[in-house]
């Protein structure tokens, strides 16, 4: 349900906060055990959230998503709930502090549902990694949801919230939206705090929407910006969209070649090249463009990101916090065992691959080398963007697989991650929309790719293509269609 | 065969800033136990470092005070160990980009290079009692700077005099407090000896963690010696990390280099390189006050000795105290013999090394009564003491001790004939020849007569007084 449709119903007094949490609540209650994407519900937090909200409301004082029912990737810290990034690591584990994110949303007075399940640590494209259990993808459940936040994708698309915060390292926003047939935007790297977002690989990580529509993604990308004393990477800037949408008449779009070959399924590039054509039809231009440094992303991507999750993931060690085995003969042998039992076969893949390519011996082979390649991508993208407003292209090769069709090489299944890495380690702004179902009737996306900052740009142009896209919403058996 | 001995050094320092290097918890010694730390401390999940500039400007103003260059772009870089006092399980640190390349300092006559100066953060302490190991993450997070010297150094003597000088250096330029006892200083000693004809450095091993200036002597004085008896038994030094054992005066070997860490330094990617600007340098160097050396140079102008001087310098609360004296007119030999002399005597004696209780214009008040002969030198003396342990003014001090001069002959005489009276062996002593008890003699009559009377009356009294005998 479109968040300006819920600010208005509750504005007006149509529905009081607590109804609508409730609406949400039961919906929770009787469809998340067909998609099983949350790992955690809200229900006396949420019902209390939504009294104050509805105070707020009538004091006639509320903001953009006072009662507005959102729910959370488990990897942003909740003082009021467990935060346990899908890991036995962090089983229980319940933060002294908000994100920043989430004390932001909270301090508009918005109602959290709960937490939402993941890939263990985010490590991953399937949501298949958490210790706790597998989401479903709502079009098909026998079908993997995408991940890593692809119970956020999930929950969104069954209108299990109204909308949610994920996150994206490497796609891990957009490519779940893709799957599930939702809209999810990764903001500029810097625009949204990473505070209190356990991190994955910090140069990478960036928090952002997944929502029903672009309009609602800019909305919450309003709520979030913004710099944070408590993250150094964020920038002074704030965002709006209404003050920068200037419609796509005469926009120019490049549609990247190296994302339209034949690895990609043709149902992905017939429905990519139609919603090219849309916008071509719209006023826009749309030439095909070549950035051929894309092709080498998936390794240069797996390199970085597996390093700093290597540092990341060191802190997890059983001293302080988290999993720690009873029985353990002295420090070292605690750290191990602990981290033995309390990671899951990806993370340490990663983990061990990330070591390596930090290893001295192998630092400059590796680490350097993949630092330099992905300078190297920036510079292609800053000369297409010399010439396009945005870049088109699809989110993934492929629609949702079946959970059975999951490669056994990781190798194969990190290629998957193509389209969406680059974006990430340009720090761009990128974003999934709906653009077509396949012939097993699974939903597909189309990526539009911004300049650093140029958040607007990608959001409007999806905003424009999302009035004109019809949608068709999963049908899933004894649920019905979200209502008020 | 004699040997050349070689000694590189690393010299942690704790700076002096109000909060930790990467949050905003106090930076303060001692404490109830993880009474300063939060969640960044502990490495909790989600949490993030927020660069402290003051701790940057501190370690540029230690790279200003040792001449360095400094770094235009400075970067942050993760080294990477497990061990439980380390909450994230990396340190931050500087690998590639210091804050600070260069730069040196005179040891006694002798120029001894700096490599760089880095920026990074202390860990937390491992506390072991009742069979428990408990860790305190108060320190995690102190601003360090390590200050990584040239092999340059020829003998525990010298090494010694350094960390003295570099220790002195930073706490006058506000950058460390320089405490050794309380571990804001810390070295690590690299040692290497090679035969007087070699062109080549020998193998080195490093010593950690010497925490006094004793040891630094003792543990660089033993491996030397350890070292001489293997290469003299043809065997090889192995390049390796050695503990010194405070009890034993002992050096042992902790890991050698097959099984030393690999840290897996790279770039940390939640703090951002930071550009320092020229205008940064110029603002930091404005804040600087002259270094020790300088000051050495000015005291020996004003006619102090060379000891006199160090004396004075050794101690910047006392170097400062003595500055404002000398700057609010008094004579600076005057000055110098009081301040080294009863000043620092009740310095020393007292609990609190922070601070002096008694004022610049007290003082000074009291070395002009001392001239103008209303207070006698013993007077001065008692004044100084007086003043120190009650923090009371001069003139207060003066009335309620009666200690102004009081020249009346009868009460001198009176007092001279009493000490006379009661020392019949000393006037013996006197008559046959022996002029040395006259000092005895003075030391008497100043007590009984309570720094009341001037030296020189006293003394032409006691000299008419015994020759009168």
């Amino acid at each position: 349900m479109k968040i300006s449709i819920l600010r208005k119903k509750l504005d007006d007094k149509e529905i009081s906060a607590v109804e609508l949490t409730r609406l949400y609540l039961d919906r929770i209650s009787a469809a998340d055990k067909l998609t099983d994407a949350y790992l955690y519900v809200n229900y006396d937090g949420a019902i209390k959230a939504a009294q104050s909200a509805q105070t707020i409301i009538d004091a006639k004082q509320s903001r953009p998503f006072t009662g507005i029912p959102i729910a959370l990737k488990d990897n942003l810290c909740t003082f009021d709930m467990p935060t346990t990034c899908s890991s036995k690591m962090l089983d229980g584990f319940v933060p002294p502090y908000d994100a920043t994110v989430v004390a932001k949303l909270r301090g508009q007075g918005a109602v959290f549902l709960g937490k939402l399940n993941m890939d263990e640590f985010a490590m991953g494209a399937s949501t298949k990694t958490s210790y706790y259990k597998k989401t479903k993808n709502p079009y098909d459940l026998t079908r993997v949801p995408g991940g890593s936040s692809g119970g956020s994708a999930a929950a969104v698309s069954v209108g299990l919230c109204a909308a949610a915060l994920g996150s994206d390292t490497g796609g891990s926003i957009r490519q779940p939206a893709s799957f599930c047939g939702i809209t999810g935007h990764r903001p500029t790297y810097g625009f949204v705090s990473r505070s209190g977002c356990i991190a994955f690989a910090s140069s990478l990580d960036q928090i952002g929407p997944l929502a029903d529509t672009a309009d609602d993604c800019a909305a919450l990308l309003t709520a979030t910006a913004g710099r944070d004393i408590y993250d150094q990477t964020t920038a002074d800037k704030t965002f709006d969209l209404k003050k920068s949408d200037k419609g796509i008449k005469g926009k120019r779009f490049g549609l990247i070649k190296e994302l339209m070959g034949k690895e990609v399924d043709k149902d992905v590039s017939a429905a990519v090249k139609k919603a090219a054509e849309w916008f071509i039809n719209a006023g826009a231009v749309v030439e095909e463009v070549s950035l051929p440094m894309l092709t080498h992303a998936v390794p240069i991507y797996y390199l970085i990101s597996s390093a700093e999750a290597a540092s990341n993931l060191a802190k997890f060690d059983g001293v302080r916090y988290g999993f720690r085995p009873e029985k353990t003969l002295n420090f070292f042998d605690m750290i191990s065992k602990s981290r033995d039992e309390g990671f899951g076969w990806e993370v340490k893949r990663r983990i061990m691959l990330g070591s390596y390519a930090l290893c001295s011996g192998y630092y400059d082979d590796y680490y350097k080398r993949a630092i330099k390649l992905c300078g190297i991508i920036k510079s292609q993208y800053a000369e297409a963007f010399k010439k396009y407003d945005a870049l088109l292209s699809p989110v993934a090769p492929t629609t949702a697989y079946p959970f059975d069709k999951l490669p056994d090489d990781p190798a194969q299944m990190y290629l998957a991650d193509i389209c969406t890495v680059s974006a990430a380690l340009a720090g761009l702004p990128s974003l999934s929309t709906p653009c077509g179902y396949d012939k097993d009737g699974m939903p597909i996306g189309l990526m539009i790719t911004g300049k650093r900052f140029d958040d607007a740009a990608v959001l409007s142009a999806a905003g424009a293509y999302e009035k004109e896209f019809v949608r068709k919403p999963p049908q899933l058996k004894g649920v019905s269609e979200m209502k008020l | 065969m004699k040997y050349i001995t070689v000694i590189g050094l690393e010299i942690h320092a704790e700076l002096l800033t109000e909060t930790k290097v990467f949050c905003g918890c106090k930076n303060s010694f001692g404490g109830t136990v993880n009474g300063s730390c939060c969640p960044v401390c502990t490495g909790m999940p989600g949490t993030l470092p927020v660069l402290n500039r003051k701790a940057v400007e501190l370690a540029i103003a230690a790279g200003l005070s040792f001449g360095s260059g400094i770094t235009q772009r400075t970067l942050w870089d993760r080294k990477n160990y497990f061990y439980p006092d380390l909450a994230k399980a990396y340190q931050i640190s500087q690998l590639y980009a210091p804050v600070c390349v260069g730069g040196g300092l005179d040891v006694g006559g002798r120029f001894i290079r700096l490599t760089r100066i880095h920026l990074e953060e202390d860990a937390g302490k491992l506390v072991h009692a009742r069979g428990e190991t408990v860790i305190d993450y108060n320190r995690a997070g102190v601003p360090l700077i390590e200050i990584v010297s040239e092999p340059d150094m020829r003998s525990s003597d010298e090494a010694a005099a350094f960390v003295e000088k570099v220790r002195r250096t930073l706490v006058y330029a506000g950058v460390s407090d320089g405490k050794m006892e309380q571990g804001s200083l810390r070295v690590d000693a690299n040692i290497s000896i090679m035969p007087e004809n070699a062109s080549e450095y020998g193998t080195r091993t490093e010593i950690k963690n010497l925490n006094s200036f004793k040891f630094i002597k003792k543990a660089i004085d033993f491996e030397v010696e350890r070292q001489a008896e293997v290469l003299n038994a043809g065997e090889r030094v192995i390049q390796e990390t050695r503990r010194y054992d405070e009890i034993s005066g002992e050096t042992f070997s902790m890991r050698s280099k097959e099984d030393a860490h690999d840290y897996r330094y790279f770039p940390d990617p939640d703090i951002l390189p930071l550009i320092i600007k020229d205008g940064d340098i110029e603002r930091i160097s404005a804040t600087l006050t002259e270094p020790p050396s300088k000051r050495y140079a000015r005291y020996t102008e004003y006619g102090l000795s060379g000891v006199d001087a160090e004396v004075i310098l050794e101690n910047k609360i006392i170097a400062d105290f003595f500055d404002e004296c000398v700057k609010s007119g008094a004579n600076p030999q005057t000055a110098a013999n009081c301040v080294k002399g009863e000043l620092m005597r009740c310095f020393n004696a007292a609990e609190n090394k922070d601070a002096l209780p008694i004022s610049v214009s007290d003082f000074v008040k009291a070395l002009a009564l001392a001239e103008k002969s209303e207070i006698s030198g013993n007077g001065l003396k008692t004044a100084i003491k007086y003043m120190f342990q009650e923090g009371k003014p001069i003139d207060d001090v003066v009335k309620e001790h009666n200690l102004t001069v009081n020249e009346d002959l009868s009460v001198i005489t009176a007092a001279i004939a009493k000490v006379l009276a009661e020392n019949p062996k000393a006037v013996e002593q006197y008559k046959n020849g022996d002029t040395k008890v006259l000092s005895f003699f003075m030391g008497q009559c100043a007590r009984a007569l309570k720094g009341t009377a001037l030296a020189q009356t006293v003394q032409a009294e006691l000299k008419k007084a015994l020759d009168k005998n």
